[in-house]
């Protein structure tokens, strides 16, 4: 029988427009003239066997690409057609469909009220149609969260959600623009809903005061259109991603450390999940948490806006969003970087194998290999009082503050040896084994990191971790510089 | 195969590919790109009609694979051939989509063009010589002559 080619692919068979090939099926017609190109073999097919997506296979007019219908008999004089299938879609698609956004209508006041939106080219009446049809669930009414609800509510967002258990402390207020002074000891969400009442009345706002966990994530999330992580911790990151996945939510994620922000969407359209850039947390020990890291108060309104940014345009269905990428924005040197996050086949959550089912609530300190083994000898604590009584009396004593520079600035602790837990290790004959050393840090969790980490480097000394950390001997132990903040 | 960065278009395949794209606004047009293959230079175009209907059309398209066959039995006699494919992405950018990269067969260049509303925002071509590699973008070179 004749095989073509299409002039297309006709490069992979030599050029040649017709083939004679014998075979009475399609199957056994492809396998000569494949034995006979073995070249063209491995374009056509991939490294599984499997036809390609852009060859489609005709026998005497019919499409035949199908497998299961490669064994049919065809007949001496039938011709067999290898021809391009060329087919292709847009490169990004609105989370909220055309139907949706045709449902809704505006009225004069909002005509009036989004002339910004509905004179720019790119957004229009159908793209401010679409957000006002959007629901979008925003995780965290703190720092990033203040600017991500902010903006969202002006932007027009029909209806948005609010997840946060905290209430608002004075010292939020350095960057948690949504808080105001009578808003202290208020949940945050209900702060957040006056502040967006106070924007727009027409707005569905569901204010939900309780923390994410495995058990809640989905039935918070789920028929959300889009869902934005601002939370501060990365457990409640993981269980948001996990949750997103599970639901087919695309998550535009925001994190802050110090004078940088990152910026990132998730789970969009098969690309990258947070697993496939950060497979595990990295240990507390070595990344102060957000409690004792510090932020310049403006960077959350710059990385919250770039999040809500993000969030319109996913919404719209215009621009490039950040999907398998990650920006990285430098505030103090003022330069950004994009990552690229490459979807990783080995993801356990989305990747070829999966192992991740569900959301499961994990065991943070475990996760990150902190998890006191039952095995292993109990590190010992010592009280707050004790040890102000030590250094009272004059007992000899070693002191080692395992702190980031910037905490110690904050408070000095008297008389200590100041070695990071880095170098722990390296450093250990500073210390006299025949000392009791105390190991202080911020909470306690840290110093029994450093703990650990110099016993499995063979010191054999008596060592303690003060218990609770310094925040727990604020009114015990003195030498304040400045105020305990 | 011949190493390639760049794909020259003339000024009259430039036009007919502005006007399908344009005309065929929300809706995304295609069709082939007719010329010579070693120096991949585009003579002229033909729009092919896009398969999708509704608002599949308006994020995707899909050439029927033996519209592309009958049309090519008549180019043989122009002394033309396919190089390439185009089609328009509507309010979206000049890059592949994920859809477009699984489909490309390699060896033919694709040329999309981004609208936005009632212009051409942007033009950019990418080509696959092997199908286990990703694509690679090719310089546009638009012609001025007719």
């Amino acid at each position: 029988m004749k095989i073509r080619a299409s002039a297309t692919l006709r490069a992979f068979f030599g050029r040649r427009d017709v083939l004679e090939i014998d075979g009475d099926t399609v199957e056994s017609a492809l396998t000569a003239l494949f034995d006979e190109y073995p070249e063209a073999k491995k374009v056509a097919f991939d490294d599984e066997g499997n036809l390609r997506d852009f060859i489609r296979v005709y026998a005497n007019g019919e499409d035949k690409t199908a497998r299961d219908q490669w064994s049919a008999p065809l007949s001496d004089d039938s011709e067999i057609l290898l021809l391009p299938s060329i087919s292709g879609g847009a490169p990004f698609e609105s989370v909220v469909s055309n139907e949706r956004a045709k449902a809704v209508a505006l009225d004069d006041a909002e005509i009036e009220r989004f002339t910004n939106h509905l004179t720019l080219r790119e957004i229009s009446v159908r793209g401010q149609k679409k957000i006002k049809a959007a629901r979008v669930a925003v995780v965290g009414a703190g720092a990033l969260g203040s600017a991500v609800i902010r903006s969202l509510a002006a932007a027009g967002v029909g209806t948005i959600k609010a997840i946060d258990f905290d209430s608002v402390e004075p010292r939020n207020l350095q960057t948690q623009t949504l808080h105001g002074l009578r808003d202290i000891n208020r949940p945050k969400v209900a702060s957040a809903r006056d502040s967006v009442r106070n924007i727009s009345k027409s707005i569905a706002f569901e204010a939900e005061n309780s923390a994410v966990t495995a058990d809640n994530a989905i039935s918070l999330l789920k028929g959300f259109d889009l869902v934005l992580d601002c939370s501060d911790n990365y457990k409640a990151r993981y269980l948001i991603n996990d949750a997103c996945f599970f639901c087919g939510i695309p998550v535009v994620f925001g994190a802050m450390f110090q004078c940088e922000g990152r910026v990132g969407v998730f789970n969009y359209n098969g690309g990258a999940c947070y697993r496939c850039l950060f497979p595990s947390p990295p240990p507390p020990g070595l990344v102060p948490t957000c409690s004792e890291n510090g932020v310049i108060s403006p960077l959350p309104g710059i990385i919250g806006s770039i999040q809500a940014n993000e969030a319109i345009k996913l919404i719209v269905g215009i621009g490039e969003p950040l999907v398998d990428k990650t920006l990285v924005f430098d505030v103090l040197n003022l330069r950004t970087t994009l990552l690229e996050v490459a979807k990783d086949d080995k993801c356990p959550l989305c990747g070829r194998n999966r192992t991740i089912a569900t959301v499961e609530d994990f065991d943070y300190d475990d996760f990150c290999g902190l998890k006191v083994d039952e095995t292993e000898e109990p590190i010992d604590e010592m009280e707050p009082e004790e040890l102000a009584k030590r250094i009272e009396n004059g007992d000899p004593i070693t002191i080692v503050d395992v702190r980031e520079p910037h905490e110690r600035a904050i408070l000095r602790f008297p008389k200590t040896v100041v070695i990071p837990i880095g170098q722990l290790a390296r450093r250990q004959k500073e210390l006299d084994p025949k000392l009791d050393t105390v190991f202080v840090c911020k909470e306690g969790k840290r110093s029994a990191f450093a703990v650990r980490t110099l016993r499995e480097a063979g010191y054999a000394g008596r060592t303690y971790t003060l218990k609770g950390g310094i925040d727990a001997t604020r009114d015990i132990i003195f030498s304040r510089e400045g105020g305990w903040l | 195969m011949k190493k390639v960065d760049a794909i020259s278009i003339s000024a009259r395949a430039a036009r007919e590919i502005a006007r399908a794209a344009l005309t065929a606004y929300p809706r995304e047009c295609c069709g082939l790109a007719l010329g010579r293959g070693r120096d991949l230079a585009v003579v002229k175009t033909v729009e092919l009609v896009n398969r999708l209907e509704g608002a599949d059309a308006e994020r995707g398209f899909a050439i029927d694979p033996l519209e592309i066959w009958d049309f090519e039995k008549k180019l043989a006699k122009q002394g033309l051939e396919i190089v390439g494919t185009y089609h328009s992405h509507p309010d979206q950018p000049a890059i592949l989509s994920a859809r477009d990269e699984e489909s490309m067969p390699p060896g033919l260049a694709y040329l999309i063009v981004s609208v936005a509303r009632e212009q051409i925002a942007d033009a950019r071509c990418f080509m696959k010589t092997d199908p286990n590699d990703s694509p690679v973008e090719l310089r546009v070179e638009l012609g001025t002559k007719q």
